[in-house]
């Protein structure tokens, strides 16, 4: 499984790199962004299949990635503060996380994208 | 400076006499009739207006009534040689005349009236003056409450913002894991930052020192979240450690440098804290992040507020050469 982690800060993206790879060693990290910027260059060009995407990021609120290229790749929004849930269930979330982040949570995460992947290759 | 009176009365004779009696004693603006007189109205300022009653074009109450509400601050006073009953009463109702004099009159006895009237005059602008002062005074209390609690609110949101702390949380997590020895120094850190939210919020002000120690707590927490991207550096010359300032601005000056500008490994954050002449300057590398137009700019006008109280110097804050500066006014205790 193919994901990418958006982030502003460091330990968190590490401690999140960290905790996906406990949870699911075969999972493929393909890049760690911190921009709006530097995201949305990144999956203009580049294909995944999970998003984690912290909200609050180092140039910008991440909702300014929608306004600028289409996403149908499933999101879990990870955030410190709970205050923009409902703008984030607007674009295509799976999850909403809450920071710091607990293992169980991530878990069941990843449980959930698995469901939807496998009644995704049903459906084809 | 001399009382003045306005003497109107269409006969020459009794403004000659008038002017010749009183004019060692007040200044005199002598008028022919209510058209002159108005004239003078509007270009002196008159303590005391004494009219005849009976004159060609406007009875002496009449000229009262229609300036009324142009100049109601001088005391008024009706002459006359008939006793006009119908005169008296209107002079007091619809003229708000303060006396009414017969002719012919005695200088002693009209004298003691004028100075009377004069007295009275001066009593009700020190009154309203008084009251002018006291209006002013409540005016500037009420605000000042206002603008203490509202430095107590500004407190108490820094206190629980909840953006902040869960950051610090999750930055505290991976910590834990990754670096115990910073794990354990990072709570330190944290609960110093905490303390002293919760006891210097109702300080007026506290020493340099003691906020660049809170400050290095708080800077610590933010470095622990942006590793180099943030870079920060405080040059502050020992002297100057016990001057002081009110608690929490350079903080919140650190604080908004994080909030509004981007941090990323492609742009790092500098922010340079320095002692100029007597003042503390904050500069940063202007980069403001895309969501800054929401920001409200409370915590500054708050500060300035609460500058306001301590020194006649202001804050300042503002963009020079691309860079963002801030400069606080060090404020010496004793």
């Amino acid at each position: 499984m193919k994901a990418i982690i958006v982030e502003d800060e460091k330990p968190a993206r590490d401690n999140l790199e960290k905790l996906l790879l406990t949870l699911d060693p075969f999972i493929e990290i393909q890049t760690k962004l911190d921009s709006v910027e530097n995201t949305v260059a990144w999956l203009s060009t580049n294909q995944t299949e999970l998003i984690f995407l912290d909200i609050h990021l180092a140039d910008d609120l991440c909702f300014k990635i929608f306004e600028q290229i289409d996403i149908a790749t499933p999101i879990i929004f990870t955030t410190a503060y709970d205050q923009y849930a409902i703008r984030a269930f607007r674009v295509n979330s799976l999850d909403y996380l809450l920071k710091p982040i607990e293992q169980t949570d991530l878990q069941r995460s990843l449980e959930k994208f698995k469901k939807i992947k496998k009644v995704f290759i049903l459906l084809i | 400076m001399p009382y003045t009176i306005l003497y109107i009365d269409d006969e020459p004779d009794n403004l000659l006499a008038f002017k010749a009696i009183f004019r060692r004693y007040y200044t005199l603006f002598l008028a022919k009739s209510a058209a002159e007189a108005l004239f003078i109205l509007q270009t002196e300022t008159i303590h005391l207006i004494i009219s005849d009653q009976r004159m060609p074009q406007m009875s002496g109450v009449a000229f009262f009534e229609q300036i009324l509400t142009d100049f109601p601050e001088p005391i008024r006073m009706i002459l006359t040689g008939y006793s006009d009953v119908q005169a008296i009463i209107d002079a007091i109702n619809k003229g708000k005349v303060y006396h009414y004099i017969t002719k012919p009159w005695k200088m002693e006895e009209l004298k003691v009236i004028i100075d009377n009237a004069l007295d009275s005059y001066s009593l009700k602008r020190k009154n309203q003056l008084l009251e002018e002062e006291r209006t002013a005074y409540l005016l500037k209390a009420e605000q000042q409450e206002k603008r203490r609690m509202m430095a107590q609110l500004e407190t108490l949101k820094n206190q629980i913002s909840p953006h902040f702390l869960f950051n610090s949380m999750n930055a505290l997590t991976s910590l834990i894991a990754s670096n115990p020895p910073k794990a354990i120094e990072f709570t330190g850190h944290f609960s110093k930052v905490y303390r002293a939210m919760l006891e210097m919020g109702t300080e007026t002000l506290i020493t340099l020192q003691e906020e660049l120690v809170f400050v290095n707590s708080f800077i610590f927490l933010q470095q622990m979240r942006f590793a180099q991207n943030l870079q920060i550096t405080i040059t502050v010359p020992t002297f100057y450690l016990h001057h002081c300032l009110p608690p929490f601005a350079l903080q919140l000056l650190v604080e908004n440098a994080i909030k509004h500008n981007i941090i990323s490994d492609s742009k790092p954050l500098t922010i340079d804290i320095l002692i100029e002449k007597d003042w503390l300057v904050d500069v940063n590398n202007l980069q403001r992040r895309g969501d800054t137009e929401s920001s409200t700019g409370i915590g500054l006008n708050n500060l300035a507020a609460r500058y306001s109280y301590l020194t006649h110097q202001s804050p300042f804050f503002g963009v020079i050469n691309q860079q963002y500066v801030a400069r606080l006014p060090l404020i010496q205790e004793g």
